[in-house]
């Protein structure tokens, strides 16, 4: 009996991380200045980095209001080009893992196991370092930024270590793509009309 | 015999799991503005030093400035890399206690907006991380005392902006040097973070409720 009660433990600790995490972090929201002058169009070019920085800016400009993707017969007021360079993700998952399997394998110890899943919180953050600029029609820039952006997320839950990284690496990307385009839209706000 | 063994094991297993964690310290070498020095301890914010005309109440608007990290923290690129993060982690981290605390009318990310305010007076929060080191998790698991600790310091500013004058300065630190198998330093560095940041918007609500730097 002993000796199955061990490795079960061990199993359930490991089947129980479930496979996507909901982060309790909002998202960036849009930033539409008041006084903004509709619509004012914006091309995309070449976005580097990992494709979910794209994929954001993509997003950010399909939400109505403030700035919005100009389509191919459209003039638009600038052309976008930007880059993420730097995502990462650190977070303390692992040693709750490590410490729940550590526990489970021992019948006596396997209290405190249980314990620790219901009580011990991880914490991740992740970090997401990228630029942005815009040129005029004329190919001069007209405005860029660098920026390193940071979100983080404290849950008792016990998601895989992929579903973190998923998450809190989406998160880190529509909020720096979210920030710079709403720097971008302050700045051309502030210009003269 | 048995019981008692399952009972250290309890036990152990909560000394592990609660002695984990930063703890506030004396800030060092912190640096006075002009005549305004971090003298005064204060049970939120570390160690704060105000201007004597200083009217908390009369500013409604508050503009977040990125955090800086000193040069002499930065060795390698990793250090680089840490700074950069941690700036980040912290801005974020004051930003969200600021808008959820209700202290301030406007609480404005300067990241994204310079635009000055209207008619209400603002200040401007501005500061540096003065001291960062995600220490050695060997250190601190295979010595301790203190061997290792990660560490983290911050110093802040709010200037009025319209005057350009320092009104208040804090200085706080923390330090983390025990954990399950000597912790990981970055969660030491985001944990003492996160409570500086919080510990510092707790002032704010304290001065600007009319309250006095000190103990509560």
């Amino acid at each position: 009996m002993r000796r199955t009660i061990g490795p079960l433990l061990v199993a359930l600790a490991v089947s129980a991380c479930a496979s996507s995490v909901t982060l309790t972090a909002a998202p960036v929201d849009k930033l539409r200045p008041a006084g903004w002058r509709e619509p004012v169009r914006v091309a995309l070019g070449p976005i580097g980095g990992e494709p979910c920085f794209a994929g954001s800016l993509k997003d950010y400009l399909a939400l109505p209001g403030g700035l919005q993707l100009a389509d191919e017969r459209e003039a638009a007021y600038a052309s976008l080009t930007g880059r993420v360079d730097r995502i990462e993700v650190h977070s303390n998952r692992g040693d709750k893992e490590v410490s729940l399997l550590y526990f489970s394998a021992f019948v006596i110890t396997a209290p405190i196991a249980a314990a620790m899943y219901g009580a011990k919180d991880w914490h991740a953050d992740a970090a997401a370092e990228g630029s942005l600029s815009a040129a005029d029609a004329g190919g001069r820039v007209i405005w860029e930024k660098t920026l390193t952006v940071s979100v983080s997320e404290t849950q008792r839950t016990m998601p895989t270590a992929d579903a973190l990284n998923t998450a809190m690496r989406a998160a880190a990307c529509q909020k720096l793509a979210a920030t710079l385009l709403n720097a971008f839209a302050e700045h051309v706000n502030a210009q003269p009309r | 015999m048995r019981r008692l063994s399952v009972f250290t094991v309890f036990i152990l297993g909560i000394v592990l799991l609660a002695g984990c964690g930063a703890h506030r310290m004396t800030p060092v070498d912190a640096r006075p503005v002009g005549d305004v020095r971090a003298e005064m301890e204060d049970a939120d914010g570390g160690q704060v030093g105000l201007a004597p005309d200083f009217k908390p109440a009369a500013y409604r608007v508050i503009v977040l400035q990125p955090f800086e990290v000193s040069a002499s923290e930065i060795k390698d690129p990793e250090d680089a890399r840490l700074a950069k993060d941690m700036a980040a982690y912290l801005h974020a981290q004051l930003l969200r206690r600021l808008q959820a605390a209700g202290i301030f009318a406007k609480v404005i990310d300067a990241t994204v907006s310079a635009v000055p305010t209207s008619d209400e007076r603002a200040v401007r929060l501005q500061g540096q991380i003065s001291r960062l080191t995600e220490g050695s998790q060997a250190l601190r698991y295979f010595v301790g005392f203190g061997a290792g600790a990660a560490k983290a310091q911050i110093e802040t500013r709010l200037v009025d902006a319209q005057s350009q004058r320092v009104v208040m300065i804090t200085a706080d630190r923390r330090a983390a040097g025990m954990g399950i198998f000597g912790g990981d330093g970055r969660q030491f560095v985001t944990e003492s973070m996160d409570q500086m940041a919080g510990g510092y918007v707790k002032l704010l609500k304290h001065l600007w409720a009319g309250g006095q730097p000190g103990p509560r």
